[in-house]
């Protein structure tokens, strides 16, 4: 049987490796000179700066991207986030425990029933989590904690994800543990599983832009350059450029529908320290920022992605639909110069990167859910648009992609 | 070398890939016609088909 894989991104990388495991002849097409897509290093300036992911994998080791890279033999250290974050609230930094402490007496205990009944995964409908908070309480400072949460993790705001997903993201939270830092950056990964692919095999082809999927003859015909025959396509190329690849062989309705997915675009901002500025390697919130939801300082992990003696800090920031992009960029600055004070003195920017419309932080916004399987027999989608219920960023893409396995392996 | 406006999405993939350091990057990318060469290099790096010869 043969399968071709349309982009070697994560999600296509680890479709490709698991596939060649079950037995498929492999061949992945790639039209960028590089595997990984926004999940890879570049380096810059002595820098290993990332193509998008701020280095961070939602549940370490222990969530479906650190299992499913285990069972693929994917060998890449994920070191836990020490402590998984922290938020800093007039001044100061708290633990995610510690937060029912800053509230008056009158909030104190509205607020520690939030958490409980966000650890026990109860109480929402299909409203957004902005909403269910308000029916909980009224303060200001929670629906900031909520926004820098859901900024930093989902690029969006509170408003914009439905209750439920964030439930069942803390869920897995509180059952998995939070992030851990990959050895290596995004980029160990992508390694990792590149060389999975040599040694099962699979044809890795880079440069090779996918240019039309077509049916013929019961097999899916694929034009990379030359045309070439497969039984199976999974297409990485994310929703709308995979409806554009296969045209026709879709119904209108699908392409239609798919055309209407609403992605999620954010602001990451690279930073060149001479002395740390965060004292852990977790996500530091920020909720009282203009803009800036998070921070993270992954060379306190793993050094190696910053030269000898400098860190590397990132800060991540959600991009409003309509917003001026210039206007955001100069605001999540302003927010960096005033969260330290020493940022002047110690501090550089190596990068500011937007990710947008086709290039995005996440093609479908979390709380959407675009099963894998097509309408169309044999054509599969993986990547970041396909993320069942609970699971976020690459955990999602990992989660996606075991459920493409289950329908792939159960028809073929 | 030319950006598209419209096609860029500001993300400096292209940037580090760059031998001579000629493209910045603020919301959209920028290329110092001076130090460009024309390698073509940023070409294949743009995920985005944003930048064309000319
Ligand atoms: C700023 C930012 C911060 C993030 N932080 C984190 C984080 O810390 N942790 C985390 O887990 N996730 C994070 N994410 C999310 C994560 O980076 C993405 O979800 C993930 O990399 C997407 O992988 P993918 O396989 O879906 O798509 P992509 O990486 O986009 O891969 C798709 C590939 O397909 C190729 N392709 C497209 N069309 C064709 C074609 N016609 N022919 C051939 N090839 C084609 C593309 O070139 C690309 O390489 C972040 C994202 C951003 C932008
Ligand atoms: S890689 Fe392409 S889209 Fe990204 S900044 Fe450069 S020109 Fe713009
Ligand atoms: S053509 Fe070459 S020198 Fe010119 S901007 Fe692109 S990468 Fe740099």
């Amino acid at each position: 049987m043969r399968a071709c894989v349309v982009g070697a991104g994560l999600g296509g990388l680890l479709a490709a490796a698991n596939l060649a495991k079950e037995g498929f002849e492999v061949v992945v097409y790639e039209k960028l000179p590089y595997a990984g897509g926004r999940f890879t290093n570049m380096a810059y300036r002595g820098f290993q700066l990332s193509t998008g992911a701020l280095h961070m994998i939602p549940h370490g080791e222990k969530g479906p991207l650190g299992r499913m890279l285990r069972s693929l033999s994917a060998e890449v250290e994920i070191i836990p986030s020490q402590p998984q974050a922290m938020f800093r609230i007039g001044g100061r930094d708290y633990e995610y425990e510690e937060l029912p402490s800053i509230f008056p007496l009158r909030d104190r205990l509205k607020v520690a029933k939030i958490i409980a009944m966000l650890k026990l995964g109860r109480g929402a409908g299909s409203e957004s989590y902005r909403s269910w908070l308000e029916r909980q309480i009224k303060n200001e400072i929670v629906f900031k904690i909520a926004d820098s949460f859901t900024g930093w993790s989902l690029s969006l705001s509170a408003s914009e994800v439905p209750a439920g997903e964030v439930i069942a993201q803390t869920r897995n939270i509180n059952k998995l543990g939070g992030p851990g830092i990959p050895a290596g950056g995004c980029g160990g990964v992508t390694q990792a599983l590149v060389e999975v692919l040599e040694s099962e095999g699979v044809r890795l082809l880079l440069k090779q832009r996918v240019e039309t999927i077509r049916r013929k003859g019961g097999v899916f015909e694929v034009l990379a350059g030359e045309k070439e025959s497969f039984e199976l396509v999974v297409s990485n190329a994310g929703p709308k450029a995979t409806a554009q690849l296969a045209g026709e062989i879709l119904p209108a309705e699908y392409r239609r529908a798919v055309s209407r997915i609403r992605g999620a675009a954010g602001i990451k901002i690279s930073v060149a320290c001479k002395k740390p500025m965060l004292s852990h390697s977790g996500v530091l919130f920020t909720p009282e920022a203009r803009r800036i939801n998070g921070i993270n300082e992954v060379t306190n992990a793993v050094p190696e992605l910053a030269p000898h003696g400098e860190h590397l800090l990132m800060s991540h920031q959600r991009l409003a639909g309509g917003a001026d992009v210039k206007r955001e960029i100069e605001l999540g600055l302003r927010d960096l110069r005033e969260l330290f004070p020493e940022f002047k003195k110690y501090c550089r920017v190596l990068a500011v990167q937007v990710y947008r419309n086709s290039w995005p932080v996440n093609r479908a916004a979390s709380g959407v859910h675009l099963p894998p399987a097509t309408p169309v027999e044999g054509l599969y989608l993986v990547g970041d648009a396909v993320k069942p219920e609970g699971w976020m960023e690459t955990d999602g893409i990992a989660a996606g992609v075991e459920e493409a396995l289950r329908h792939i392996k159960a028809s073929y | 070398m030319h950006v598209h406006e419209e096609r860029c999405v500001g993300c400096a993939a292209c940037m580090p890939f760059c031998p001579r350091e000629a493209i910045s990057v603020y919301g959209v990318a920028e290329i110092d016609r001076e130090r460009c060469v024309g390698c073509g290099l940023c070409v294949a790096y743009c995920p985005n088909d944003a930048i064309e010869e000319g």
